[in-house]
Parts: structure tokens; sequence; C-alpha cells
């Protein structure tokens, strides 16, 4: 008794509400969303009638009602490209509460209802935005939640495979990159933490309440495969776009119980994507996870010197350097990305440093580009070699008489690294400083030999191996021009050669003590 | 309706137990502004705490141990470091482990920065993919620093001596000293100096466990074996797949079993950081017992190892919970402060918070637990944190056991498999009250026994806060004469 009367009791008002709801949405929102919510009949508005995005808390529709939605979206596995106007400065904390709460409870909609006092939050929250949002920064604040009812997928395992295909590959006969865990039992792409030429397989149990007749719906980019118990029931073939006729469905009878799940999916180029869907007696599923993802790209996260400091160093997989690359940006608009591998800055740019976004969001896969321009990748092999003469091939890998071992670094006053490292009895650093002209950028090399023994003959230092060199002038004092990018001069004696690879060399004739070389990468300021 | 408004009550009162009155978790506020996503914590001099996070900073803290928390204050210490993933104070110097470096970080003209950067060790093979994590112990008793190197992905071996746990000595030489790992989420030692890492559930891992790294030995992912073959090392076992890890032991004697295992969804999905509790009493009635951080389900673990016959064995029990993200790295201080970290980048936890630095305390009184489970050559023998009703504890019929085990195989993970139901013919109640021996029929070696006593209750009338042991059962000891049977 007491209980039902509490329900009344919250009913009454509730229905008062969405009475009121009513007339705000017809004024403000029908002309687009449709008087039965289910979009205009041109379908160039999403349907708010059975939209996942307005399941759950009610914040994702009240950021997006106060300050607007542009850009891509999926709604209920359609895409659509449209602005939603802002409305925060039309319609008060009152109005909007009512026009939500009527949206939320009708149509087959059923969530619960909206208060002034939520929307006064949000609006607060939102005060000094000025842009609308999109999809995918809605969605990554306000994820949509997954309502889990049969059938379901359990102990779902997803194992990525990288590599280009057409058709689906015989994963078998394949190295499996990754396997994880799907915590959320859903199947999602986003997990290859790739974007292009990758494969996923899934495996787990789909798990049925009763006994009856289900049918999958199967869409992907490009190709997927869906197995039950052991038999192939869809194929969406080959490569191609979801959203078209690839998209495949099969009926069939299952017993009620676990059955064993397997899907298989590659993506060759393009966005990757795969919606599958079963349904049955007690009712539809979406067990995946992109019928909504648009994969986000990484937020920018730019890296600058702390205040006072010249320079900010980043360590983590960069492009072109390796997995151990050092970056290091310099206020004065020069960078570089020390090797611990070759010893010495492997890429050299100039302008923005780098962006910590792509390691420092998810789980942080792939090599960082660099943000600035006039990249040249200066080494790609090691940097020291004993060569029997001017003409011998370049090592492809370490010389072991003259492995360099890594020593560590020391930053001075304005944050600047001076690495160290040995290469069996010689001590070297490396000290790096930016300078700057009204036309130009340079980062000055200054490194030093502390030999303390007999130091190997014929021992040659490469500045650059592999890109376009060109001389700057008659004489090797003038210097190289890099890729056409990037001016590179020495104190010392360079020696160009072409093997027909191009590389600048520094014949190394180190005596008892310390020896000192200077080497300068200039730019043009841009 | 009375029997859902008895239900809500129940549901109340253990929430309310759940959250014990003995212990208490308060939030750690964070440098304002920045994102911190701790992955070490180590303890300093003067009362400090350093904390290092996935970004590579380093930050350190005072009025960490202070009752008041929102004095706490944070400098930056360091910067553009590589995951670091442990962290240890020694002779005026923060030892880091980086993913490709054991580096030791030095303030040389005591600004408050660090300035100094050695490589003490960077001999280890690296790939450029996100999994190959490092996770670095504390010296051991030779001052020696060990790392357990993921496998690349989690799945095959990229680099040199993925899958391997490493021993870095003071020279920086690194030696090879264990193989079979496939992917940690902490490193620690017991109170006796042996070395434990947690390896989660996956390839060749039924479930997650807490593994001996016992050196010279095998924790069971062959995986990481070519890096033997390539260097010249004696190859490691190369198990069958689909087998057991009991049978597979057999066979070959290096492959050392998991220690405890953690049931997969029973107790936590992916457990991290191992800390011993060297308080001596003042984190509570558990001192030299192991807590194990569990990421997935924002947790700390409890376990209670023993030796039997050579081997590690023992029991893990529910301990802590609710913590605000994913538990990566903890430690305990000397004087009772439990220090937690949290991140949940890239692998969600119950905690909803992105990251978190927390610290529990012991409140004084014993919560109702069992302290410990040790097997005896009949049965087991549970030691209680408080006196028992006796009527109840002298009872077979009190402690319902199952028992099982994991497919040992190449495939991820396991169901639970070859299950059984071991009977406890026999409790009898010591004279203090405080312990039960309890009599087994039909155990099984290898297997995991649960055993389930929420029917007991303490001498006052309560239940115990955690009702439920997971016992591995390794080895079975040798009857003595005195013993029972």
């Amino acid at each position: 008794m007491m209980s039902r009367f509490i329900i009344i009791l919250f009913l009454l008002p509730l229905a008062l509400l969405a009475n009121d709801g009513k007339q705000l949405y017809t004024t403000y929102c029908s002309a687009c969303h449709g008087a039965d919510g289910r979009g205009p009949e041109n379908n160039v508005n999403p349907p708010l009638a059975k939209s996942e995005w307005l399941l759950g808390k009610p914040d994702r529709a009240i950021s997006a009602v106060l300050v607007g939605l542009a850009g891509p979206i999926e709604v209920a596995g359609k895409a659509y490209h449209l602005i939603m106007p802002p409305q925060g400065a039309v319609l008060n904390d009152e109005q909007l509460a009512a026009i939500l709460t009527y949206v939320r409870t009708s149509w087959g909609n059923e969530e619960e209802a909206v208060s002034a006092e939520q929307v006064a939050e949000v609006r607060e929250r939102l005060k000094d935005r000025k842009t609308p949002y999109g999809a995918n920064e809605l969605r990554e604040k306000y994820p949509i939640p997954y309502e889990r009812g049969w059938p379901r997928l359990e102990n779902l395992i997803s194992h990525v495979y990288h590599g280009k295909w057409e058709l689906m590959p015989d994963f078998s006969k394949l190295e499996v990159a990754s396997v994880e865990e799907e915590p959320r039992n859903l199947v999602d792409v986003a997990h290859a933490e790739r974007d292009q030429e990758f494969g996923i397989v899934w495996t787990g149990d789909l798990v049925t309440d009763r006994e009856g007749d289900y049918r999958a719906l199967l869409d992907a980019s490009d190709g997927a495969i869906l197995y039950v118990n052991g038999k192939k029931q869809l194929e969406v073939e080959g490569i191609g776009p979801r959203g078209s006729e690839r998209a495949r469905t099969y009926r069939f009878r299952l017993l009620k119980g676990r059955h064993q799940f397997r899907l298989e999916y590659f993506n060759n180029q393009g966005k990757p994507g795969l919606s599958f869907q079963v349904s049955g007696p007690s009712g539809k599923q979406w067990l995946s996870e992109s019928r909504l993802k648009i994969i986000p790209a990484a937020p920018a996260i730019p890296l600058r010197a702390e205040e006072g400091k010249s320079a900010v160093i980043y360590r983590n997989f960069i492009e072109g350097a390796g997995a151990r690359a050092i970056g290091v940006g310099y206020e004065e608009g020069v960078n570089q990305a020390f090797s611990v591998t070759h010893m010495g800055p492997d890429v050299i740019w100039q302008g923005k440093f780098l962006d910590g976004g792509l390691h420092w969001t998810n789980r942080g896969q792939g090599n960082q580009k660099p943000s600035g321009t006039d990249v040249v990748q200066l080494l790609t092999k090691p940097a020291y070699a004993i060569l029997a003469d001017e003409n011998s091939a370049w090592p492809q890998k370490d010389d072991e008489r003259v492995r360099p071992q890594f020593g560590g670094y020391s930053l001075d006053e304005k944050g600047r690294p001076t690495f160290r490292y040995r290469i069996g009895e010689i001590r070297v650093t490396e000290a790096f400083e930016p300078l700057l002209s009204e036309t130009e950028r340079s980062l000055k090399r200054l490194i030093t030999f502390k030999s303390s023994g007999s130091a190997p003959e014929n021992l040659y230092l490469a500045l650059a191996s592999g890109p376009e060199i060109e001389r700057s002038g008659e004489r090797s004092g003038e210097g190289f021009i890099l890729d056409a990018k990037v001016t590179l001069k020495s104190d010392a004696e360079l020696v160009l050669r072409r093997l027909p690879e191009s590389q600048v060399l520094v014949p190394l004739a180190l005596k008892n003590g310390l020896t000192q070389l200077s080497i300068y990468y200039t730019w043009k300021k841009p | 309706m009375k029997t859902s408004l008895s239900l809500i009550i129940s549901a109340i009162l253990a929430q309310v137990q759940a959250q014990s009155p003995h212990y208490q978790t308060e939030t750690i506020p964070l440098p304002e502004g920045e994102i911190v996503e701790v992955s070490a914590i180590a303890l300093m001099p003067d009362k400090k705490v350093a904390i290092a996070d996935r970004r590579g900073q380093i930050w350190i803290g005072s009025g960490l141990y202070e009752d008041d928390l929102s004095k706490v204050r944070w400098r930056s210490f360091a910067k553009g470091l590589h995951e670091p993933l442990g962290m240890y104070w020694k002779e005026g110097s923060l030892i880091v482990q980086q993913r490709t470096e054991l580096t030791r970080l030095r303030d040389t003209n005591q600004d408050g920065q660090a300035d100094d950067f050695s490589c003490l060790c960077d001999a280890w093979g690296a790939s450029h993919d996100y999994h190959e994590y490092a996770f670095g112990s504390d010296p051991d008793v030779n001052g020696d620093t060990w790392a357990v190197l993921c496998l690349t992905g989690s799945a095959k071996t990229g680099a040199d001596w993925r899958g391997w746990a490493v021993r870095i000595d003071q020279a920086g030489k690194m030696h090879p000293e264990v193989s079979g790992v496939r992917s940690p989420g902490g490193i620690g030692f017991n109170p006796q100096g042996d070395l434990f890492y947690t390896d989660n559930q996956g390839l060749w891992n039924g479930s997650s466990s807490l593994k001996w790294l016992k050196p010279g030995g095998f924790v069971g992912n062959p995986t990481g074996n070519v890096s033997a073959k390539k260097f010249g090392l004696p190859e490691p076992p190369q198990p069958q797949s689909g087998s057991r890890i009991q049978i597979e032991r057999k066979k070959d004697p290096r492959l050392i079993p998991p220690a405890v295992v953690f049931p997969h969804g029973k107790v936590g999905q992916s457990p991290t950081a191992v800390v011993p509790d060297l308080t001596e009493g003042k984190f509570g009635p558990f001192a030299g017992q192991l807590l194990v951080g569990e990421q997935t389900h924002s947790e700390v673990q409890r376990v209670d190892l023993e030796m039997v016959n050579g081997f590690y064995q023992g029991a893990v029990f529910k301990f802590l919970k609710g913590y605000g993200s994913g538990v990566v790295p903890l430690r305990l201080a000397p004087d009772g402060s439990l220090f937690a970290g949290g991140t949940n980048r890239g692998w969600g936890s119950r905690g909803a918070q992105p990251f978190s630095l927390e610290r529990t305390r012991w409140k004084g009184g014993v919560p109702f637990e069992i302290k410990t489970m040790r097997v005896t050559p009949s049965g087991f023998k549970l030691r209680f944190t408080q006196e028992v009703d006796a009527e109840l504890a002298a009872d077979p019929a009190n402690y319902p056991m199952k028992a099982w085990t994991y497919i040992y195989q190449k495939s991820y993970g396991s169901p639970e498999v070859d299950q059984a139901t071991p009977q406890v013919t026999a409790a009898k109640v010591s004279e203090d009250r405080l312990g039960v021996e309890i009599t087994v029929k039909g155990w099984v070696q290898g297997h995991v026994h649960h055993l389930d006593a929420q029917a007991l209750k303490s001498a006052e009338g309560k239940p115990l806060w955690h009702p439920d042991a997971y016992y591995t059962l390794n080895e079975i000891p040798f009857a003595r004469s005195g013993g029972i049977e």
C-alpha cells in the first residue's frame, strides 16, 4: 500500500511536467525532430525516439541542447551531419527540463525525468562555453550506457592481428599482435588501437535465456564473418563501407544456454567499423560498440617547456627515432629526437615540438609524429662504425667494436640536456644549444670525446645517412643541404659519399685527451 | 513486502559491514589542475613521499602522513620519463624503473628538481608496443633491482627478454633470472625477502595469480623462451597446451606453480602491486602478510603465504575496496599508512575516477576475519582474529568447500574445470578459540580450494567481514607423528 502511494506521488508532478513539455516540444523541436520524435520524413535530422543519446543520466542531452551539437553523428545506426543550434539562451531551466522530460519518456523512451536543478547545474558548468559539442566529445564526456539484456556475449576475448588484406585471411596462420579480454563483452573495433590494416578475431560465448528463433545482423567495413557453434553463419565479404547493401542478416534456431561464438573482422584502409546485432524471443541487442562509435582522434596536448626553462623532454615512441627516443623541444623553435639506440639526433625539425595526446590518452599505441615542420630524418642506422676505407659499406646494425652504451643526461639551469655515453674506453658527451638569428634558427651540437687509451683507427661518425644531400657551396666548409630543408655545417672536415646512399661522415682521429666537434643544423625561419 | 524490506535492511547492513569501521580510506589531494595517473610510489626521508605518473612526471609531496590531508603540498621533481612503473629512494637518489631503462635521478644542485638522469641499465629490448610494461622492484637483499618485462602485446616476443624477470646488479649488468612471464601488474617481496609478482589472466594463465620469482624458475608462459635460445641460455620448459599446471610441472620441475591463484571475477580481474605488511601491527592484525592491488575492481586483497615442500602456496582473502580509480601502485609506510595510487586509462575500473591517490589507515579494533588458512597433512588449520562461536565452529557442516582448477593452455584464460566438492568431516576448535583445525576428504592437489565460512560467527555473534578464502593447494605436507591421521 505504502509503495503504491509513493509511486502515485512521484507520477503526479511528472505527468504535469510532461504535459507542459509536449507543448514546448511541439513549438521548439518538432519541426526538425518530428511530432512523433521519429525525425522528419526526409531523414536529414536524427530521431529522438529510441535514440541511444538519451539513455542514462540526462547531462549528455542537457549539454547538447544548451550549447548545441555540430558535425557528424550516428544515431540509431544511421549517420547524420548537421548542426543542432544551441537553445540555452532561448529556453529557461524549467522549460528545458519539461522538454527533456517529455522526450525522455515518450515514443518508447523510458528514461527518468529531468529537473530544472539538473539543467541549472549543467548550465553553470557550461557558462563559458561558446562552441557547440561534437558527437565524439560529448560521448567521451558522457558515455552512453549499454543495456544488458538477452542474448548477450560473455567471456569475450579479442585477438588483434596486423596486416593488409582484401579478403578474410586465415588467422590461424598469422602471428597475433595482442590478446585481451573485452571487459564490457562488446565487440569493439577500437580495441585494435589502430585505424587501418588490422584484423580482430573475437571468441567467447553467445548466451541465450531461452530457446527460439534468432536473427543476426552484421555490417562491417571492411569484412566480417560470424561463426556460431563452429558453423559459419554470415559473411560481409571483401572491402567496402558500412551502412550499405553490404549488411547481411541470417535467421537460425538456438537452444537456451551457451553457444560458441567467433567473429572475424578485418579493415584494409579507410574508417573501421562493425555493427553486430542479435535479436531473439527476449529482444534485440546490439553486441557491438561500433554502432555509435566514431573513433575519436587523440586530443591535442601540446608539449612546451616550463616557465623559465628553454627545453622540454618527452621520452616515448617518436616517429623515426624508435622506442628509445628522447625528444627535446627548445622554446627557440628547434627540436630533436635523440636516439638512445644510435646515439645522436635521429630526427630534427623546426617549429612546434611534439604532442602528448597520442600516448597520454587511451593505451598510447603508435609513434608520435613531430608537430612542427621541415622534419629531416638524419639517421636510420648506427652513428658509429669502423670502416676499412672510405668506400666500405656502412653497417646496418651496431658494430660490436664500437657499440655505444648510453650513460644518461644532465640538465642545465634552462632544462637543456647534455647526453653522455661510452664507446669502449671513449667517453662522449653531446651538448645542444639553440641559436637564433633574424632569418635563421640553428641547433648547435657540441660533441666532446674523452679518450684515455688507444682509440680505434678508421672510426667514423655519420651525421646524415639517408636524406637527400646537396653541397651548399664549392667547399665542404660551406656545408650541406639535407632534404632541401636544413643546412648542415661543422668545424670538422666532413666527407660526402654516395654508395649510392648519400652520407655525410666525420672521420674521427681521436687523440689521447679531449677532442671536440661542433655541428650546426640550420633552418630558414618560415 | 516484508521480504523486500528485510532484503533492503540486510543489504544496508552488508554495506555497513563492508565499509569496515576498522579501516579508513581518505583521498590525498594531487597537484591542482594536473593529470597524475599514479604509477609508482616511493617513501623518502623527512616524511616526504614521491609519486611517479604514467605521463612520466615525478612529484614530491609533504604532509601525506598528517591527519589533515588538505595541507598536502606537491612540487614537481622531474618530467619527461617514459612510463615509470617502479621507484625507490636510495642514498640521496630516486631509482626509477622506466619502460626502457633503470635510471638514477639526482638533484645535484639542491634546487628541488632532478638535474641528473643516469642510465643504470637498458639491456632489455623494447619495440613500439604500448603493452611492453616494465615493473621494477625495490632493492633485494644484495641491493639489486628486478624488473618484470611484459610480452609484446601481452602475446608475443617483439624484442629481447620480453616475458622475463631480469635482475640488474649494482654494476648495471642485467641477469635474466626467471622466464615464463606474461603480463605483470606489480612486483614485490614477502617479509622473508623472496620475490613475487602478479600476472594477469591470459595466454597460458587460466586465471590471474601471484607468482614466485624463484631464480632459475619458469612461471608458465613459454612465449619468451626464444630469448634464451638466441642468447645461448638453457631453453626453459615447453609445456603442453590444454594440460594442467599440476601435470606439466611433474614433467619439468623448473615450472613453478602460481603461489596463489586469484579466481577470475571472484577475486578481482587484474592484480597489481605486491607489498608486505612489515608494520608489526600498525596496519591491523595481519602483520607479515602480503597486500595485493587490484586494478579492475579498485580493491586491495590480502594474501597469507606458507612454504610447503619447497613451494609457496596460500590463501587470498578480499580485504579493502572502493578505491577511487584502478589500484596500480601500493606502498605501506612503517607507520601503517597504506598509499594507493590509481589509474584507469586504457583499462576500465570500478572506481570511476580517471586517477587517484588515497591513504588507508587502520583505525584500531579488530575486524572478525580468517587471519590465516594453512595446510595440514589432512586438512587446513584456520586462525581467526577474534574468538569464534565454538558451537558453530565445531560443526563440520559449516565449512562448505568447492575446488577447481584451470586449463593450462596457449589460448586466453580458462573456465573453471575439474570441479570437486571436498568434504569437511571434522572441525576441532582450539582451546584459545582462535583456531579451528578442519579435516578434509576429497581435496585435490593443484586445485584452488574455496572455503565459504559465512556460517561462522565470532564469540560476540558477529559474522566474518570476508567469509571467503581461496587456497591454492600446490603441495600437501607429509604427515608427521602426532599429526591427525
